[in-house]
């Protein structure tokens, strides 16, 4: 669904990779790591469109839905509407729902498990079902990719597991390319498949979990953090 | 069951317009029996004709120019809030009014001009210069209190502006401005009406048709341009909106402050929602009921004159942004 080659991202004064070669592909949820300042958030950007590529080719196959960090100012809206949002390239001028919206909005609630809460007002509601409102929102796009930047940061442990376990049963059962940005090793292990580190030194190294704890990347990667090289 | 709340608040809202666009038409410095206003009013007068004036030619158009001056600057209001992420943002708040008073100010004194075209022209150029500085100091400053201290900076040099030119300026000129700067809905006679008018529900009608990105950018800008929405397009569109609505309102009835600023907020508050498809048309209805109100609260002094405008406008509106500043923890729009 993506394919990057030789993707030159940053800014127009601060390069920050000059070389990424990687692809993401459907039904697989990759997670992206890599120390403060490695430039997770500058390739995510980039991926979502919010800047340009300083060069290289990058090919995006469908669009993409996001779930970012921004806290917005939805909290006079309810659950239900803020997931209708993700309608708007689908209904008209006056973003009036049809049958159709309603029940792909219904669906997309239903998928992450807070259609009980459609009523409620974002502001009521905790972080981690607002972490979950917004992935829906991210279904009801109807996007074949989704990218989410760090969705677990400002989570307790059991809504991290949580979000984990609902953004890979998404990406089998509806086939989604599913990219998250995470500072949270443990849970990138278990439920990824594949790892993207990201560091200034190595560039992007990308591969299963399994095999990077075992080779010694992701050892080598953390303990290059705790000597501070890095 | 949502849709008939909504009706019911639409109905509601509605006739509390009528009753207020009716009294402002009843009540007025000069006490006219109800029976002749309604003979008047439906053209079948034969007494004073002083009294025929009075009605047709000043209360009706200044009723008018009350509902529709309040609207327009409401739903600025609304918009730059929104636009903004700001709920304290407002047309007199972030420099705009000033900016259109700074352009009336310009051709009043300093090209000596009564035509209202000019007038309209300068006010709106002076807010497009404002609202293109404070977009600037936006990108610039993604903190919004500092946004919004710079609104008010903006809105200190504006005057200070308008305040040298007076002194340069002859004394009668500057009579003519200091009585405009007062603020009054009764400034728009029944000839300039339909200019004013004409202006005021076009910006209306854009804004209406703003009310989908205006949605889109409550998730902020990212989300809304991965929905979908144009940003640069949609921010100018949504400026150039609130700059025609607050310059023409404050060319022709003067600076009316903080109805832009507090109306959003008794709409939201009424309505507990900050859907821009229910919140913007109530913003409408709301802005045109309390200019309706204060323009009514300006007749208090009885037959000994009316009270200025900008005199009655922070009596009503401020105590609600207090109450909303106080209460936010427990108002959802501001969590």
């Amino acid at each position: 669904m993506i394919e990057a080659r030789r993707l030159a991202i940053g800014y127009k004064n601060n390069i920050l990779h000059e070389s990424l070669d990687f692809e993401l592909s459907c039904g697989e949820v990759v997670c992206l790591m890599g120390l403060n300042g490695a430039g997770k958030s500058t390739l995510i950007k980039t991926l979502c469109g919010f800047i340009k590529p300083l060069g290289g080719s990058l090919k995006i196959d469908g669009e993409i839905g996001v779930v970012l960090t921004d806290k917005g100012n939805a909290g006079g809206l309810t659950v239900y509407e803020m997931v209708s949002l993700g309608r708007y390239k689908h209904t008209g001028y006056f973003g009036t729902l049809r049958e159709n919206d309603h029940k792909v909005i219904q669906e997309s609630l239903k998928a992450v498990g807070i259609e009980g809460k459609a009523d409620r007002y974002m502001s009521q509601i905790s972080d981690g079902e607002r972490q979950k409102a917004f992935i829906a929102k991210a279904l009801a796009q109807e996007c074949p990719i989704i990218i989410l930047d760090e969705p677990t940061a400002f989570l307790d442990v059991t809504s991290r597991i949580e979000t984990m376990a609902l953004l890979r049963k998404l990406a089998y059962n509806q086939g989604k390319a599913v990219l998250i940005s995470t500072h949270d090793l443990d849970n990138a292990i278990n439920f990824a498949d594949r790892l993207w580190l990201l560091s200034k030194e190595r560039q992007l190294v990308s591969g299963a979990p399994s095999s990077l704890v075992e080779n010694g990347t992701v050892e080598e990667f953390f303990k290059l953090r705790d000597a501070g090289t890095l | 069951m949502n849709r008939r709340k909504n009706i019911t608040l639409y109905c509601a809202a509605g006739a509390f317009l009528l009753a207020l666009f009716l009294s402002n038409i009843f009540f007025g410095s000069v006490k006219i029996p109800l029976r002749d206003i309604l003979a008047i009013l439906s053209g079948n007068f034969e007494g004073r004709e002083s009294w025929r004036h009075i009605v047709l030619e000043t209360r009706l158009p200044q009723a008018v120019t009350a509902l529709l001056a309040g609207s327009s600057l409401a739903v600025s209001g609304l918009m730059l809030q929104t636009l903004f992420k700001n709920p304290l943002a407002g047309p007199s708040i972030l420099g705009i009014s000033d900016g259109a008073n700074l352009g009336v100010a310009v051709s009043m004194i300093y090209f000596a001009t009564t035509s209202y075209i000019t007038t309209i022209a300068t006010a709106f150029a002076g807010a497009a210069v404002v609202l293109a500085l404070i977009l600037w100091f936006s990108s610039k400053l993604k903190n919004n209190v500092m946004l919004l201290i710079v609104g008010i900076m903006m809105g200190y040099l504006a005057s200070s502006v308008i305040s040298i030119l007076n002194f340069k300026a002859s004394s009668d000129k500057v009579h003519q401005y200091v009585l405009w700067g007062m603020g009054d809905f009764g400034n728009v006679s029944i000839e300039k009406l339909p200019y004013f008018a004409i202006i005021a529900i076009a910006g209306l009608i854009a804004a209406v048709l703003l009310i989908k990105p205006l949605n889109a950018l409550l998730l902020g800008e990212s989300y809304a341009s991965n929905l979908g929405v144009n940003i640069k397009r949609s921010r100018l569109m949504i400026l150039g909106c609130t700059g025609l609505l607050t310059a023409t309102a404050t060319a022709f009835c003067g600076p009316i402050s903080f109805i832009g600023l507090a109306v959003p907020h008794i709409a939201r508050l009424v309505l507990g929602s900050s859907n821009h498809q229910q919140l913007l048309p109530v913003t409408l209805i709301t802005g045109s009921c309390i200019a309706l109100l204060c323009n009514m609260l300006t007749l208090l002094p009885g037959s000994n004159g009316v009270l200025p405008l900008s005199a009655i406008t922070p009596i009503v509106c401020a105590p609600v942004i207090i109450y909303v500043i106080l209460n936010r923890k427990n108002i959802q729009y501001f969590n």
